[in-house]
């Protein structure tokens, strides 16, 4: 029983796995960002840290209520 | 028998990490892959061998390789007489990007780049080399490794390139 444990843990260990940096091609597309419209992204960042009471968690922020 | 589980579950847990990356004074690997720009045309490191060689490995997925190139190429002309050579290793999926690239490269220095670029669909060389970064960069003496160089070259470390290439041109 404790052989399959073990054996089971590896098996989805090995599911983590390190990307080497040459291979990032993939992890360094657009669609990757968090916010992966720009457009969008200065919006959200202008919300999210009123809609979360995250105040200051990212860059300057001034405070407002989130509606300019 | 307890103990030798115990060694087998550990020894899976060992990666990579015990193979080392590129150091000084090692030999450069050999390479023969093809001209990014003509893929007719087969580059070697060999080719190399009785000279200065900054063989860097880029993308074009990558902010800082491209960013720096530009620096590359004033490199190239400036130490071309000295047989210095610029090698800059293509790891992209496709060429067709790194092609576009170029094309603005040249676009914007109203020249030829003087660097010779290669491509490298397998990424065998920063494979090889073990690379822990993209880009990185090795100066090759005489088919020596000389200096090694993780990440990209701004205005804080161009200055050591320079002087770590004219050191070993004298």
């Amino acid at each position: 029983m404790k052989e399959i444990l073990i054996v089971l843990t590896l098996l989805i260990l090995s599911g983590c796995t390190h990307v080497a940096p040459y291979e990032k091609e993939g992890l360094a597309t657009q669609k990757m960002l968090s916010a992966p419209m720009t457009t969008r992204s200065s919006f959200d960042s202008h919300v999210f840290p009123i809609r979360e009471g995250s105040f200051g968690a990212e860059s300057g922020f001034s405070g407002g209520c989130g509606c300019k | 028998m307890k103990k030798l589980k115990q060694c087998l579950i550990v020894l899976l847990f060992v990666t990579t990490s015990s193979f080392a990356s590129a150091e000084v004074g090692d030999k450069a690997i050999s390479f023969a892959l093809p001209n990014l720009l003509s893929e007719s045309e087969e580059i070697q490191m060999k080719d190399y061998d009785d000279g200065l060689v900054l063989l860097n490995v880029w993308a074009s997925w990558c902010k800082g390789c491209k960013k720096e190139m530009p620096f590359f190429h004033k490199l190239g002309k400036k130490y071309k007489q000295d047989k210095f050579t610029v090698v800059a290793i293509n790891i992209d999926n496709k060429s067709k990007k790194a092609k576009g690239f170029l094309d603005k490269l040249n676009n914007k220095l109203d020249e030829q780049a003087e660097i010779t670029f290669v491509y490298d669909k397998k990424k065998s060389m920063p494979k090889a080399y073990e690379a822990k970064a993209v880009p990185f960069s090795l100066l090759i003496k005489n088919g020596e490794i000389i200096k090694t160089y993780l990440g990209s070259f701004d205005e804080n470390n161009e200055q050591d390139l320079i002087h770590d290439i004219e050191a070993a041109l004298k």
